[in-house]
């Protein structure tokens, strides 16, 4: 079934014209890095904080980034789709990619958890208050799991070398 | 180069493992680098005027660290491609942005993170905007290595 639906996107204009530019991807590339930073930026200032360092900063405005992190993710996913169609095949079946896509749905689930469950809670915790357990656990599961897809991002063209 | 005949400089390049390993920790390393500059970069522009400035100084430690880990990284795989790296432009516009962007760093950890002033001077702002387009700059220039170095 995965291998039907992944062969179902191969050929499509979008995902050649990427392919076969001698500029988008590296392009799209360099977008990528710059999504990661914003992103990675606005979610580990949050969970740093969270989990005791600069502790004098308030969590509600460093919540209200939260903006930042969606233009992050939001330029690395329409750049990582567009590296998808270029070869869905290739990376359909690369192991490395999976874990990512894994990861990813992992780490944003942990989000929707922050925040059904620990946003409402963000202004108890002002200026040199400690978050509690539950706000930690989450949080050093949030840096944990952005390591590992960026781990896995990294590591994709060498699984892609051993297929 | 006599750089890339060390062991380690051919285990990085020879093995399936050692040049993505190193490229790893340098993405990592730019994600806590660049992305916690550009929170501290968007304070001093203006965003998010609550967290008090001296406060989010206590980040930079794991700023430094990020760039401790890239400049490492950073060496390794210089190593491994020397000669195509050192003779690169873009390798050149790489190592210029990151000497402006940690000269900027370090000029506002020492000045502006150390007061707490909810409006930043013009002169603090200029920093920012500068920090911001110099590590934008270092990415750029680093992905170009990649295509646009000249195999010698």
């Amino acid at each position: 079934m995965l291998q039907g639906f992944l062969e179902s996107l191969v050929g499509t204009s979008i995902g050649t014209t990427v392919k076969t530019s001698s500029w988008i991807f590296q392009t799209l590339e360099a977008l990528h890095f710059i999504g990661l930073a914003t992103l990675i930026g606005g979610i580990a200032a949050l969970d740093l904080r969270i989990l005791g360092v600069a502790k004098r900063l308030p969590v509600a405005p460093l919540h209200k980034l939260l903006p930042l992190v969606f233009i992050g993710f939001g330029i690395n996913l329409v750049t990582g789709v567009l590296f998808f169609l270029s070869d869905p095949l290739g990376y359909g079946v690369n192991p490395s990619f999976q874990l990512k896509m894994v990861f990813i749905l992992l780490a944003g689930l942990n989000a929707l958890w922050f925040e059904l469950k620990l946003a409402p809670h963000v202004d108890e915790w002002g200026s040199g208050v400690d978050a509690s357990t539950h706000a930690k656990i989450v949080c050093g599961v949030s840096l944990f799991l952005w390591a590992g897809i960026i781990t896995a991002g990294r590591l994709l063209p060498s699984f892609a070398a051993l297929l | 180069m006599m750089l890339e005949n060390l062991d380690l400089s051919q285990w990085v390049l020879g093995s399936i493992w050692g040049y993505p390993i190193f490229l790893t920790f340098h993405s990592l390393g730019l994600g806590l680098l660049v992305g916690l500059l550009l929170i501290i970069d968007l304070r001093v522009l203006g965003f998010a005027k609550p967290l008090p400035l001296s406060e989010l100084r206590k980040l930079m430690p794991y700023v430094w660290f990020g760039f401790v880990l890239n400049a490492i990284s950073g060496v390794v795989l210089f190593m491994a491609d020397a000669t195509k790296d050192f003779y690169s432009n873009s390798f050149r516009w790489k190592m210029l942005s990151i000497l402006i962007g940690l000269v900027v760093a370090v000029t506002l950890n020492g000045t502006v993170l150390r007061e707490d002033t909810k409006d930043t001077p013009p002169m603090a702002k200029i920093l920012a905007i500068a920090s911001l387009l110099s590590w934008v700059g270092a990415i750029v220039s680093g992905r170009l290595i990649a295509y646009l170095s000249q195999p010698f």
